[in-house]
């Protein structure tokens, strides 16, 4: 905070493309954040969520009588009423994963443990606990069902009977020719199968809301941390009979979410039928074991008979592979993770032939939302395994087959066999610029030296996009009767009375830095320090703009946010000059802003500050020039080019920009116990034009830690009659900062042609740490008993079975020569 | 899956005395001390008292004595008083090595070696290494004080010998001896040593020529207490400790007395197979240690 207006501006052109310090860090780092635990309201009260303790059983019967008699207790709630007082949320999947019925709490069944069965609400948190111990629920326990290929079998368990199966969605992607490159292949490598564990990125700010009810307007008053709340009022509205404009969303500072707060909806419905019920303000903030147990997983997805038709130079032609995708309990957000993966349908390869047959089953665990890197990291997840696979049965180098089969920088825009266009990149040299950052050459020499030594060092690389600001239509897909395409964002930049820049925006940041790079934005349009710009973040659909994509999710902000950011401020620009033009009787064109004044260039005399401006317009009208119409409030709604996808071919431009993350790491495995430790970790990122490099590198951090716990120490796991056996931080090994090995990075920028400004969303990290890990330990593998790593979660115990399995077993993977 | 406190009374006895009178007075009592294991308990209703007699401030808790052959050490001292002790830096390092790798600042400031150890966690660092080094603990109740050795201590996972009324006072560590070393290696979950799945713990003396002349040899996570792997250190015993004579040592380990849980950090096949490597890194790091302060 030590920058002064003079020195900076003395030695910068532009705010944007500085690591200024953010804005939002002064009240975080003194704990004077406000999350939604922190909002008090007079008589409030606090609900406890009782929950089930089995993966799947019948509920005989509910009492919960001891328990409305408990002292402080002011009312519960069970599955029978909320099935009284609830429409079945809405589903996304079309008929029949569309007739799966969700409830806020269960009703008649519970398919996962964890689910809530009984809200019990209190005068005290520790009332509505204790009176919870009072609730006698019959349980008649049924055989749960774990992975998505026993869902898929004929004799298993259904979950949702009116279903008829356990099929949520399926569909076949199928772009280019597959089987025409098969027939021209000189080998087909076949991967029987590979398996893309389950975890969660872990925020540090539980799920949380309060709820009040006003009976005179019939409006609902939620503040919460739902990070999208307008697709959380689509799906409460209807489900509850509530009009949505009186359901008045408001955010403020968020703790973390990755993705993970969308669905939490189903938790605030809950929280809005007891405030109508008891006709209080009701609290709810969840715990971290319920987190665990019911907050919202990531897609687990297991991907089968995997066939890589290529040439003997390694030229990949194409992929075939089966896809399961299991999605817990309840769909929810889902069955669009079944079409977000094809957002990157190739990845950062050329191959044009994909057949991808794709099923989402349903299963007794918690249920998925949208977690950091979304559906398109299980997927790019599985092109880096097959790459690395490809290279060591080809005998191939790991290195050279992906720089060969690379989209090359001169190809961009670069459209993908099923219409997504990559904006802009260079691969081949983040690439190298990865390599350079972890000492590649030194290693590979090392690992030489190394070999026979009992040392094993691995070096891998993980090459992924991320893709971001998403076209809506790409739900058609799944479903061609939702009415949903493109995307946008809305914002509102105006002077206040005192001629102060105020900004807000529909966004819900969680420790991206909205208001910091909002500010430098209008800061470099206006003419002024950042630190004059006030921007209000949060959303407040009661008071403040948005639209029905508003939120923070899928890396987009740099886009779409500062899109909207920007053209409102351009209109405030214009109003300005148009306003300042009339005073001095000059041409618009004539008036600069400079230092929070309009003045005529190169006439210090003509100028005006932004409080005379604003004091004409709000205070002084009379005095306005004639014919002027300006507010000095402007609002603009960025949207992006988009078109409808061709729902039958599965065919459109699906994403507007596509950042790169190259990740590269060195490790060494201790062959006696199988721990990894990490030696060296480079990520080069090419996110187009910076805003604020620093937080674009702490993105870059967090989802590498993340990624890194991801491949080593987090698993969400149940056991094979569902219950969880992971469901706090005793068995949940969550990454720490202290587990996270040094990182280094380095950016390239290649701007976006078609974002507003160049940048290109980040953040979601593509799961890169995932597939450098991966790769660096089938590296290890080669050397010795050439063991696929076909798992993405790798515990010690788990290299250390893949360091012992026998040569002669089936590694699951077999290279066919192509006859033909 | 609820995170919050059961209605309990608390009290917080001015003395050592006082302490160990309403824990055999009260019904149901508990003793809270650093509270970072109990605590978490209490909230998630596993188990339960009626009320918390609170001793971290027992001043008698706290002391840190240098006796002739060992150090008393107080139960109420903190992981991080113990890692500032002179007196435990000079006479048993290994302590304040092995105590800095637990958790975090946070919690080191907390808890307390007598809660770590009547805790008795499979996964936690303390009973392995006070075992092998010989720790006997000092207990007192209505009826007395008496002193209960590592190996009788601790009993069975979260159970030590600990009878109704009875409160540990006091840890014995005997002091290094010359030509000895301990050594302390975990296998953890993650990447730093919060949750031990298996951990070694060893202390050997050498003899003036560099033989092992005394070895003991701890595992937990093998089974429901530390065990001593004795048929190990009777065949290390009088060697030079060279790598083969630890590899014929450690065949002799009788797979007998393991009994290894199976659990959502490890198989119990994988904590058999990796006894023998974490005891022989502790092993290893022992004799390191024992052989620096011969040569140095």
């Amino acid at each position: 905070m030590s920058q002064t207006l003079t020195e900076d501006k003395v030695s910068i052109k532009t705010w944007s493309g500085q690591s200024i310090p953010r804005k939002e860090d002064g009240r975080l780092v003194k704990g004077q954040g406000r999350f939604a635990d922190d909002i008090r309201r007079h008589h409030e009260a606090h609900v406890y969520l009782l929950r089930s303790p089995y993966g799947h059983a019948r509920i005989r019967a509910v009492d919960v009588s001891a328990a409305e008699a408990a002292p402080g207790v002011i009312a519960t709630l069970t599955g029978a009423e909320v099935h009284f007082l609830q429409k079945p949320f809405m589903q996304i999947a079309p008929l029949p994963g569309g007739y799966i019925e969700d409830y806020c709490l269960a009703v008649d069944k519970v398919r996962f443990m964890g689910e809530p069965v009984v809200a019990v609400l209190a005068e005290t948190a520790e009332a509505a606990r204790d009176a919870a111990d009072l609730v006698e629920v019959d349980y008649e326990p049924l055989p749960a069902l774990i992975t998505g290929e026993d869902a898929l079998k004929d004799d298993g368990p259904v979950l949702h009977g009116k279903v008829g199966s356990n099929v949520v969605w399926h569909g076949l992607y199928d772009w280019g020719s597959i089987d025409e490159a098969k027939r021209k292949a000189d080998k087909i490598v076949k991967i029987d199968r590979l398996h893309f564990h389950r975890f969660t990125s872990t925020p540090i700010e539980c799920n949380a809301a309060v709820v009040e009810y006003y009976p005179g307007s019939e409006e609902y008053t939620i503040w919460c941390n739902n990070t999208m709340p307008q697709f959380a009022a689509m799906f409460m509205g209807p489900a509850l009979g509530i009009p949505t404009d009186r359901m008045h969303f408001i955010t403020q500072d968020i703790g973390g979410s990755f993705g993970n707060k969308i669905t939490n909806y189903v938790y605030i419905a809950i929280c809005a039928i007891l405030a109508k019920k008891s006709g209080r303000p009701v609290r709810w903030t969840e715990y971290r074991t319920d987190h665990i147990l019911g907050g919202s997983h990531g897609n687990e997805r297991t991907f089968l008979d995997i066939e890589v038709p290529v040439k003997n130079d390694g030229t990949i032609l194409g992929i075939d592979a089966r896809a399961i995708d299991d999605c817990g309990a309840y769909p929810r957000y889902e069955p669009l993770g079944s079409v977000i993966w094809s957002q990157v349908v190739p990845g950062a390869y050329q191959f044009r032939n994909v057949r991808v047959d794709y099923t989402q089953v349903v299963t007794n665990k918690c249920p998925v939302g949208p977690n950091r890197g979304y559906s398109r990291l299980q997927h790019l997840w599985m092109l880096e395994r097959v790459i690395d696979i490809v290279a060591h049965e080809l005998n191939l180098d790991a290195v050279a087959i992906r720089k060969q089969n690379y989209i090359q920088p001169e190809q961009m825009p670069y459209e993908t066999p099923n219409g997504c266009v990559y904006d802009s990149g260079d691969y081949p040299r983040c690439l190298d610029l990865a390599l350079d950052l972890i000492h590649y050459d030194h290693w590979r020499q090392r690992q030489r030296e190394l070999s026979g030594t009992g040392k094993l060092i691995g070096i891998g690389i993980g090459s992924t996009l991320d893709s971001g600001t998403n076209n809506f239509g790409q739900a058609r897909i799944i479903n061609h009767d939702l009415p949903f395409s493109g995307n946008g964002e809305v914002s509102n930049v105006k002077l206040d009375l005192y001629g102060e820049v105020v900004v807000t925006i529909g966004t819900t940041p969680q420790g991206q830095g909205h208001e910091t790079t909002a500010a430098q934005v209008v800061a470099d349009l206006l003419g002024l320090h950042p630190d004059q710009v006030r921007v209000l973040i949060g959303h407040d659909n009661g008071r403040n703009v948005y639209t029905g994509f508003s939120g923070t999710y899928a890396s987009q902000f740099a886009v779409t946010g500062l899109g909207a950011v920007r053209g409102a401020a351009l209109k405030l620009k214009n109003e300005i000059e148009l306003l300042a033009a009339g005073i001095f009787g000059a041409a618009p064109d004539a008036i600069e802003l400079v230092d929070g004044t309009a003045r005529v260039k190169g006439k210090a005399e003509m100028a005006i500050p932004f409080i005379g401006l604003a004091n004409i317009v709000f205070a002084n009208n009379a005095t306005i020039p004639d014919g002027l119409d300006v507010s000095l409030n402007c609002t603009y709604t960025y949207r992006p080019s988009f078109k409808i996808p061709d729902v039958e071919r599965k065919f459109g431009n699906l994403t507007l920009t596509y950042a790169t993350q190259i990740h590269a790491c060195v490790i060494e495995v201790d062959e006696a116990t199988g721990e990894t430790k990490i030696l060296e970790y480079g990520a080069a990122d090419d996110s187009g034009t910076l805003i604020h490099p620093q937080i674009v590198e702490g993105q870059v951090h967090g989802a590498a830690g993340l990624g890194i716990g991801a491949a080593l120490y987090e698993a969400l796991e149940y056991d094979a009659e569902g219950q969880m056996i992971s469901p706090n931080f005793y068995a949940y090994k969550a990454v720490t900062a202290v587990d996270v090995p040094m990182i280094k990075t380095a950016a390239i920028e290649s701007p976006s042609p078609f974002s507003p400004n160049g940048a290109k969303g980040m953040g979601e990290g593509g799961g890169a740490p995932l597939h450098a890990i991966c790769s660096a330990l089938q590296d290890v593998m080669y050397q010795r008993t050439r063991a696929i790593v076909s798992d993405s979660y790798n515990p010690a115990e788990r290299v250390y079975r893949l360091l012992r399995q026998s040569e002669t077993a089936n590694r699951g993977v077999h290279v066919i020569e192509n006859r033909a | 899956m609820a995170l919050l406190l059961r209605e309990l009374e608390y009290v917080r006895p001015d003395s050592l005395e006082d302490a160990v009178r309403l824990l055999s007075e009260l019904p149901d009592a508990g003793l809270l001390a650093g509270g970072q294991s109990l605590i978490n308990v209490l909230k998630m209703r596993i188990g339960g008292y009626s009320t918390l007699i609170d001793i971290s401030r027992l001043r008698e808790l706290k002391a840190i004595e240098v006796g002739e052959k060992s150090l008393r050490v107080g139960a109420g001292v903190t992981y991080d008083e113990l890692m500032h002790s002179m007196e435990v830096s000079l006479h048993r390092p290994t302590l304040v090595d092995v105590v800095g790798r637990i958790a975090d600042p946070q919690v080191r400031n907390r808890g307390t070696l007598g809660g770590n150890c009547c805790y008795n966690d499979p996964t936690c660092h303390l009973p392995p290494i006070l075992t092998a080094i010989g720790t006997v603990f000092e207990a007192r109740g209505s009826h007395g004080t008496r002193m209960i050795p590592a190996s009788e201590f601790f009993v069975s996972y979260y159970q030590t010998s600990l009878g109704p009324g009875e409160m540990l006072v006091a840890l014995h560590v005997p002091k290094l001896k010359s030509r000895s070393g301990d050594g302390f290696v975990p296998l953890s979950v993650g990447g730093t040593d919060v949750l031990n799945i298996i951990a070694g713990a060893a202390t050997v003396t050498l003899a003036e020529e560099g033989g092992i002349e005394e070895v003991v040899i701890v595992v937990t996570g093998a089974s429901e207490r530390p065990i001593r792997l004795e048929s190990v250190e009777e065949g290390l015993k009088g060697t030079a400790g060279q790598p083969d004579d630890a590899d014929r040592a450690f065949s002799l380990l009788d797979l007998a007395l393991l009994d290894p849980p199976d659990d959502v950090h490890a198989s119990a096949e994988y904590r058999r197979d990796m006894v023998p490597v974490f005891t022989r890194r502790a092993l290893e790091q022992a004799m390191k240690n024992a052989r620096r302060g011969i040569h140095d």
